[in-house]
C-alpha cells in the first residue's frame, strides 16, 4: 500500500469532518435480486464502516474526486484512483477502505485523539 | 370441470351478508387461471370501478392456477392477489399482487381454484374453509395480534376441534391431510389500513404491494384458513412426471456442478437468498413453495425472521451497517416485524432512505419542519426500527402520515415536488418504491411500470444483467455474448420473433418500436404465463441456460408443456401470449375506467432531468446493446429519459397494442378482435372508448 505523507492538523480535521448530506457519495450494494441499493455516505469513517460491513460497488473515480474536492484529500484521492484501476469493481472496496483506514489513523494522530466513528 | 387440473368452482364470499356462493370456474375458464380469472371476475362484480380500494365495493381475487397444487416445478405455489389496491399514486389502480407458500395447493384440495371477496363484514371475522364447508368466525380475540400469533391460534383452534383429518387408514380423498390449514393474514398495519399492509402466509410468504393487507383491513377480514383433504386431476400423470424429469435432465443444475450466476432462471442451483450484511447465526435449512425447485427460503434454529428471502433480508441492511459497521441482529430483528406487523418492507426500504435524507437535511426531526419524536439519531438499531413500524402499523405520530405510503406522505408536507425533482423520494413509477433496476438504465424495468400500475417485479430479461454483472464485475468471462444472448432471447419472443433489437438497450434504441415490442411481449407473457398460469418470477423464463451446451433455456417450450399435461389443451407459447395480451387489454380498460390516459403516464421528474450517476449505482449498468454494428454489454449508467422519447416509445406501445395513441384508450376494434366488445360498450359507454 502506498505512503502517504503526514497530515496536518488542519488537513486532518477537513479529512474527518462529516459532509452535508447534499455533499454526500453513494457506494452500491448489488444483491441477488434486489438490484441496487445505494448507501449514501457522508464521512471517510463511514466509507470505512460499510466498506468493511459490505462489499459495495462505487466507481473509484467518483471516490477519488470526493476525497479530493469534499474531505481536501487530493494525496489520498490520487491513491485511491491508482490502487483500484486495474481491479475487478467487486475487488475495489477492500483496499480502498485499507486506504481510508490507514488515513484515518494519520488523521487521529495528527490530531492526537482517538475519533469515534460516525454514528456512535 | 374438476378435471384438467381445475377444482371446477370459486368460492363467492360476501362479507356483508355473511352469505357464500360458487361461481363455476368453466364460465371463466377461457382466462386460463390465476391473474386471468381475476380481472374477468373483477369486471363482472365490481359495478363502480372507480371507487377507492378501501370501499366496500371493492372485489377481491384470490386466484390459482391449474398447475398449482401439482407437481410442475416452480409453478405450484403461487397465488394471485387482484382488485383495486391501496398504495399507488396518484390513483388506487386496480392491481394485483402474488405470493407463494402452500396455500394455492390447499385451496386447491379443498375444491376451489379461488376465492372472491365482496362486501364489508360488519365486525372483525376470520373464514374458516375446510374443503366445502365455510363458516364466518369472530375475529374479536385475532385483531390487534400480528400475523404469526394470529396462524398460530386458528392452528391451535383448528387442532382443538374435531375434524378428522389427521385420521390414518383412510383412502386418497377420503379426507386426511398431514398438513395444517394454510393461512393468509394481515397484521395491525392491515387492521390499520396502513397502505403498506400486506397478506402474510405461513412466516415469509406475502403478498408484500398494492396494499392488500389494508383492503382486507378495510372489509374487517383478519384471516382466510384453508384446509383441503382432496387431490388435484391431472390430464396427463404420467406426462407431466416425464415433464418434470425432462426439464431436471436437459435444463436443472447438476449435482456437483459449478453454480452459474445468471440471476432468476431454471438452470441455477436452489439456495436460500439471504441479503442479510451479516447472515443469521445458528443451523437453517432450506424452504421451499410447494411443488418449487428451488427453495429460495430459509428456516433457522431460533425461528427469527424465518422463511424470509430476498429484498427483506436487505430492508435494513445500510442503516444496521452505517450504525455498526457490520450487519447486526438489527437487519434480523427488523424483517422479522415486517413479517409479523404485514408491513411492505420495499416501501419501507426506500422509505427509511427518505427519512434519513430529510433527517440529515435537518427537515425532519424533533421541533423541525417535520416534526416527529421518531429519533432518527438511532436509525440503524434496533429500537428504531422497532419504533418505525410499529409507528406505520398503528398509525402512530408520524406513521398516521407514513401508512398513507411516502409519496402521499411527502405530498402531506410539502415535499413531494423538491424531493421528486432531487430524486431523494425515489419512488419513480405510480407512488412504488424504485424496485433498483432504475428506469434510466434497465429500460424494460421502468416502461414496464409505467405501463402497467406498479412495480411490475418481473425479472424476465433482468436475469440477464445478473448474469452479466456477475461475471464481469468479477472479471470472470461471460458464457453468453451479448449478441448470442439478443438471438437466444428474441428467438423465443414470439410473436416479434428474430428482431434482435428489441435487447437493445443503448441510447441510441432507447425510444424505438423494437424497444416497445420487448415491454409489449413482457407484459403479455407476464400476464398470462407469470400471473395466470403463475409461473414462479426467480425461476421463469429461462431465456439462457448454461447448462447446455446450446446455451438455450426451456422458455417457449417448457412453459406450454407443462400447461398441457396438466389441463390437457393444445396451448401453444403463443396462444399463451396471445392471452396474455387479451389479460392485459382488460386490465388497461379497468384502468381506463379508473382515468388513466395518455398525458398521466408518467414517471418521476428526477428519472427525466437527472442523469443516473455513477456515483449512485457504481460506475457499470450491463445490459445487452449495440454500439454501432457491433453487440457488446453496454453501460447504461449516465443517462436520463428524454421527454419528447419517452412520447414517441409510448406511441409506439400504444399503436402495438392497437390503442389510441392520442388518448391511450383502448380502440373497439382491438377489443373486438380479442372478443371483448362487451368492454368497449363499457369504454363507449363511459366516454373513454379510443378513436371514437
Amino acid at each position: 500500500m502506498a505512503e502517504l505523507t503526514q497530515m496536518t492538523p488542519e488537513a486532518a480535521e477537513r479529512f474527518l469532518a462529516p459532509q452535508p448530506y447534499e455533499e454526500r457519495i453513494h457506494v452500491s450494494l448489488v444483491g441477488k435480486h434486489g438490484g441496487f441499493q445505494p448507501v449514501p455516505v457522508l464521512s471517510a469513517a463511514e466509507f470505512v464502516k460499510v466498506t468493511t460491513g459490505l462489499n459495495p460497488v462505487f466507481s473509484a473515480d467518483d471516490l477519488a474526486v470526493w476525497v479530493t474536492e469534499r474531505l481536501g484529500d487530493a494525496e489520498l484521492g490520487d491513491v485511491i484512483r491508482s490502487e483500484c484501476a486495474d481491479l475487478a469493481l467487486f475487488q475495489q472496496a477492500p483496499v480502498a477502505c485499507a486506504l481510508v483506514v490507514a488515513r484515518l489513523a494519520q488523521a487521529e494522530a495528527a490530531l492526537g485523539v482517538a475519533v469515534a466513528p460516525q454514528g456512535e | 370441470m374438476a378435471t384438467g387440473g381445475y377444482m371446477g368452482s370459486i368460492l363467492r364470499v360476501n362479507l356483508t351478508t355473511r352469505k357464500t356462493s360458487v361461481i363455476k370456474t368453466e364460465k371463466y375458464a377461457s382466462w386460463g387461471g390465476g391473474h386471468g380469472l381475476g380481472s374477468a371476475i373483477f369486471w363482472d362484480l365490481c359495478k363502480d370501478k372507480t371507487i377507492s380500494g378501501l370501499d366496500p365495493g371493492n372485489v377481491v381475487t384470490i386466484m390459482t392456477s391449474p398447475m398449482s397444487g401439482t407437481l410442475v416445478p416452480s409453478a405450484s405455489g403461487r397465488v394471485e392477489v387482484q382488485g383495486i389496491g391501496a398504495s399507488s399514486y396518484p390513483v388506487n389502480w386496480f392491481t394485483r399482487s402474488n405470493f407463494g407458500g402452500r396455500f394455492g395447493g390447499q385451496l386447491k384440495y379443498a375444491g376451489w381454484d379461488g376465492i372472491v371477496l365482496e362486501g364489508k363484514a360488519d365486525k372483525p371475522v376470520w373464514l374458516d374453509v375446510v374443503n366445502d364447508k365455510v363458516v364466518f368466525r369472530d375475529a374479536a380475540d385475532l385483531w390487534g395480534k400480528d400475523t404469526q400469533e394470529t396462524q398460530k391460534l386458528i392452528w391451535d383452534k383448528k387442532d382443538s376441534e374435531e375434524h378428522g383429518w389427521t385420521e390414518t387408514g383412510l383412502g386418497r380423498d377420503a379426507g386426511r391431510t398431514t398438513q395444517k390449514p394454510a393461512i393468509i393474514t394481515v397484521g395491525p398495519a392491515g387492521e390499520n389500513m396502513s397502505s403498506l399492509g400486506c397478506l402474510v402466509h405461513d412466516a415469509g410468504n406475502a403478498a408484500g404491494q398494492g396494499g392488500f393487507g389494508a383492503v382486507f383491513g378495510s372489509k374487517n377480514l383478519k384471516a382466510i384458513s384453508v384446509v383441503g383433504t382432496g387431490s388435484v386431476e391431472v390430464a396427463d400423470p404420467a406426462g407431466l412426471f416425464a415433464a418434470r424429469m425432462w426439464a431436471k435432465e436437459e435444463y436443472a443444475a447438476k449435482p456437483g456442478q459449478p453454480a452459474h450466476p445468471n440471476g432468476p432462471s431454471f438452470g441455477v442451483d436452489p439456495a436460500p437468498v439471504l441479503m442479510y450484511g451479516t447472515p443469521p447465526k445458528g443451523a437453517k435449512g432450506p424452504q421451499a413453495c410447494q411443488g418449487c425447485i428451488n427453495g429460495c427460503r430459509a428456516r433457522f434454529a431460533d425461528g427469527v425472521a424465518n422463511e424470509s428471502s430476498c429484498q427483506e433480508t436487505s430492508m435494513y441492511k445500510v442503516f444496521d451497517v452505517l450504525a455498526h459497521g457490520e450487519g447486526t441482529e438489527a437487519s434480523i430483528i427488523a424483517t422479522d416485524l415486517v413479517q409479523k406487523m404485514g408491513v411492505n418492507s420495499y416501501e419501507l426500504m426506500q422509505g427509511i432512505g427518505y427519512l434519513y435524507a430529510l433527517s440529515k437535511m435537518g427537515i425532519l426531526g424533533a421541533g423541525k419542519e417535520i416534526d416527529t419524536d421518531l429519533d432518527m439519531s438511532r436509525v440503524g438499531e434496533t429500537d428504531f426500527a422497532v419504533d418505525l413500524i410499529n409507528k406505520i402499523a398503528h398509525r402512530e405520530g408520524i406513521g398516521e402520515d407514513l401508512a398513507q405510503g411516502f409519496v402521499r406522505a411527502a405530498k402531506k408536507w410539502g415535499r413531494l415536488e423538491k424531493d421528486w425533482a432531487t430524486g431523494i423520494l425515489d419512488f419513480p413509477y405510480w407512488g412504488y418504491a424504485n424496485h433498483g433496476y432504475d428506469p434510466r438504465a434497465e429500460l424494460e424495468w421502468g416502461y414496464g411500470s409505467i405501463m402497467g400500475e406498479r412495480d411490475m417485479n418481473l425479472h424476465c430479461f433482468n436475469a440477464n444483467f445478473w448474469s452479466v454483472i456477475k461475471h464481469v464485475m468479477g472479471k470472470v468471462p461471460m458464457p453468453v455474448s451479448a449478441e448470442e444472448y439478443a438471438k437466444i432471447a428474441s428467438s423465443k419472443m414470439v410473436p416479434y420473433e428474430g428482431d434482435t433489437s428489441m435487447l437493445d438497450y443503448s441510447t441510441e434504441n432507447m425510444y424505438s418500436k423494437s424497444m416497445a415490442k420487448l415491454v409489449v411481449w413482457q407484459g403479455h407473457y407476464g400476464r398470462f404465463w407469470k400471473q395466470s398460469a403463475l409461473y414462479c418470477d426467480f425461476r421463469w423464463p429461462d431465456f439462457t441456460n448454461y447448462n447446455r451446451d446450446d446455451n438455450v433455456g426451456l422458455t417457449g417450450d417448457g412453459e406450454p408443456k407443462f400447461w398441457n399435461v396438466v389441463t390437457g389443451q393444445d396451448l401453444t407459447f403463443a396462444d399463451g401470449i396471445e392471452l396474455g395480451r387479451r389479460i392485459f387489454n382488460l386490465d388497461n380498460a379497468i384502468w381506463v375506467l379508473q382515468g388513466r390516459q395518455r398525458d398521466m403516464v408518467q414517471f418521476a421528474p428526477y428519472i427525466y432531468d437527472v442523469p443516473l450517476k455513477s456515483s449512485i449505482v457504481g460506475p457499470f449498468y450491463p445490459m445487452a446493446g449495440k454500439v454501432g454494428d457491433k453487440w457488446e454489454y453496454i453501460n447504461c449508467v449516465g443517462r436520463s429519459i428524454d421527454r419528447k422519447g419517452f412520447e414517441q416509445w409510448k406511441t409506439h406501445f400504444y399503436n402495438l397494442e392497437g390503442w389510441d395513441e392520442k388518448s391511450g384508450w383502448p380502440t373497439r376494434e382491438t377489443l373486438d378482435k380479442l372478443d371483448m366488445a362487451y368492454v368497449a360498450d363499457a369504454l363507449e359507454d363511459a366516454k373513454k372508448l379510443g378513436g371514437v
